[in-house]
């Protein structure tokens, strides 16, 4: 079972609500789907706005997890 | 709840039709003789809706029209606040907006995605701008589909609460320019960064500077990325993702990009 995380902040940090709480309207959100095993795939606006598969966040890792809050800090991810 | 991939790449001539009406824009880009009078896009808005408050208003719809007809046509009183080296860049696309019908469903779903799944619930108008409003999952304020896609998904989706200046229209979202910049991608524009977030993207028009990615919020000039100093990103163009009350024009290169789109692959 993946989670998906809808992106919240965008700093040194990023910072993601999962997708059961309420998230107010954004544009250019960013979101994430967190994958069993830690990893992650990351998806941004496409050319037209729709949700597309992105290598922008390819440099970050996943830095906290609690239920409420997905951290994302930049810095190589363990092989 | 979100789309792994854009399911118009899987229908079936999707990228031929696409990469033609590219070309045909770019002809007419190219030989093009500037429109002088407006031309009127017939508009059709779909409202879908599943609780009571989001079967929108007439005022809300019509207060959406006059931002599309005010914002296309540059009368808009904030474009005095774009910076002095870009004023002369502004430009009146010279398109105008007939709302001929609005009709109204109600659905089961709490919520669409952006996979055109609303525009099964109401099918589009052929030759006509079609809008569709509804509520949208994971916060998303609209998308929009490019000329050359197919007739069936064609128009525009607008977030209910992004969607004209009143009733239901919630702040940052609530001066209408999410249907500007979907109406603008409708129109063949791209974004203001190309899609690339390594200064290599290009949104194929000339007189708006390189820039590294999207803008958010409400930027101060200038922000400087990809070597486009001292200006800077022209973050103020309805193609970024400022804020509504941050964005406030088009530029001469898009209003030629459009007009050729109206010329070429969306000739009423
Ligand atoms: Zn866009």
């Amino acid at each position: 079972m993946s989670r998906w995380w809808l992106e919240d902040a965008r700093e040194d940090e990023l910072r993601f609500r999962p997708e059961s709480l309420p998230a107010p309207p954004a544009r250019g959100r960013r979101t994430l789907e967190l994958h069993e095993d830690g990893s992650f795939t990351a998806l941004a606006p496409g050319p037209d706005d729709r949700p597309k598969q992105t290598d922008e966040l390819d440099e970050f890792y996943v830095a906290e997890l609690a239920d409420d809050q997905l951290t994302l800090k930049r810095g190589p991810r363990l092989p | 709840m979100v789309v792994h991939e854009l399911l118009a790449e899987t229908v079936p001539g999707y990228r031929e039709a696409r990469l033609e009406a590219e070309a045909t824009t770019r002809r007419a880009v190219a030989e093009a003789i500037p429109r002088t009078t407006p031309i009127t896009l017939q508009t059709v808005v779909h409202v879908v809706y599943n609780r009571d408050e989001e079967n929108i208003s007439d005022a809300q719809i019509e207060s959406q029209l006059a931002v599309l007809n005010r914002d296309f046509r540059a009368r808009n009183e904030d474009r005095t606040q774009v910076p002095d080296v870009w004023t002369s860049l502004v430009a009146d696309p010279l398109i105008e907006f007939e709302l001929i019908e609005t009709t109204r469903t109600h659905t089961d779903e709490r919520s669409f995605g952006a996979d055109d799944s609303v525009k099964r619930v109401v099918k589009p108008h052929p030759g006509r701008l079609n809008v569709w409003v509804c509520t949208l999952a994971g916060g998303l304020l609209g998308y929009a589909q490019f000329p050359g896609g197919p007739a069936k998904t064609d128009g525009v989706v607008v977030l209910n609460r992004a969607f004209g200046t009143t009733g239901t229209a919630a702040a940052p979202f609530d001066g209408g320019r999410t249907t500007v910049h979907e109406v603008g991608h409708w129109l063949g524009l791209r974004h203001i960064w190309g899609d690339r977030n390594d200064c290599t993207g290009d949104d194929f028009v000339a007189d708006t500077p390189r820039a590294q990615q999207a803008n958010t919020g409400r930027p101060t000039f200038p922000h400087i990325t990809c070597d486009n100093g001292p200006h800077g990103d022209m973050f103020m163009n309805y193609m970024d993702y400022v804020d509504d009350a941050a964005m406030f024009m088009f530029t001469a290169g898009q209003v030629a990009r459009m007009n050729a789109t109206l010329e070429g692959p969306r000739k009423p």
